[in-house]
């Protein structure tokens, strides 16, 4: 009989982060579910306020090697296509919700967030600007989700960018 | 019958558990089932608050009984009431709120005394005074008291966008 596939310690990591209480407790209250896991990718679906022409929820692809102790990153998602999706689909807002979905950053590949891997980097003071929005090892992938539910349940807010 | 999952939370820590009950046990065993899950549980003078609960629940009661349902979330804590202070510039308010209230519902309390601008009201976060250290809305206050003292102080703070 063949032994049993031993998982990546990263992998092993954010299984258990994904079964953990913080994580079910935000799929209980609805700010987010769980779409699919397809190793080193976690697909997860965050929950926006009601706005009009916009989409009760916006998905997201987590790209998370090396996790926890380093910090995922992620862009928004269309699963049947496999891409990122048109800009005119993406979040937009006032001030702050428009700042973190830069179609002008990293085309699109990363999000403009303290709590991301790609986009900490070069971005020293945003440990000291924004020290809540940055990665914890302990709160794992929660932070960055947390994160974008509050953005897109705030005022700023408005739809998407085609609407 | 099947057990509870519950979402359990203690004083003065930000670690949330998952904890499996037998709804006929009394809710006096949440206590010793949090602290064998490796939650701080008070030794002495733990209560037990359901999420939206104002009051403790009765330790003796069965948690079937006392309004818990499968899903619930928990927190365990000392203090009956923390007494919260919020700052706005040059303006205060106080109010007691239970510990299992969430820095959500603060939020909004204090975004409806301090702010008039509804717009504003959304736009504003609570941040821990003397510190940079912005809670999440869902975060129940009972978990960031420290040792055991009763209350709690806030700066309510705008928002920022991430630049730079």
């Amino acid at each position: 009989m063949n032994a049993p596939e031993q998982l990546r310690p990263d992998h092993a990591a954010l299984l258990k982060d994904l079964g953990g209480a913080a994580f079910l407790l935000g799929e209980r209250d609805r700010h987010w579910r769980l779409v699919g896991l397809e190793w080193p990718y976690a697909f997860i679906a965050v929950s926006a306020a009601p706005r009009a022409n916009a989409p009760e929820e916006f998905l997201f692809r987590f790209e998370c090697t090396g996790y926890p102790r380093a910090a995922a990153t992620a862009s928004l998602w269309d699963k049947a296509a496999g891409a990122i999706p048109p800009v005119t689909r993406w979040p937009n807002g006032k001030i702050r919700v428009p700042s973190v979905f830069r179609p002008d950053w990293n085309n699109g590949t990363c999000l403009y967030l303290p709590c991301d891997r790609v986009s900490i980097a070069g971005h020293d003071a945003w440990h000291t600007k924004h020290p809540s929005q940055c990665w914890s090892e302990k709160v794992g992938i929660v932070r960055y989700l947390e994160v974008l539910s509050e953005l897109l349940n705030s005022s700023d807010y408005s739809g998407v960018r085609s609407a | 019958m099947k057990k509870m999952k519950l979402f359990v939370t203690a004083e003065g820590s930000n670690e949330d558990k998952l904890l499996e009950m037998d709804p006929h046990a009394h809710v006096k065993e949440i206590l010793s089932a949090a602290a064998q899950a490796g939650l701080p549980v008070p030794a002495e003078g733990a209560l037990v608050f359901l999420e939206e609960g104002e009051d403790a629940i009765e330790l003796f009661e069965k948690i079937l009984e006392a309004g818990i349902k499968d899903d619930s979330r928990i927190h365990i804590s000392r203090c009956r009431k923390i007494r919260v202070t919020v700052h706005y510039g040059r303006h205060e308010v106080e109010h007691p709120f239970p510990p299992s209230a969430t820095v959500g519902r603060v939020q909004k309390w204090a975004a409806e005394k301090l702010l008039s601008n509804e717009i504003d009201r959304k736009e504003h976060v609570l941040e821990v005074c003397e510190t940079d250290f912005q809670p999440t809305p869902r975060t129940q206050i009972g978990t960031l008291v420290k040792n055991g003292k009763c209350e709690l102080c806030f700066d309510l703070v705008a928002a920022v966008r991430v630049e730079g």
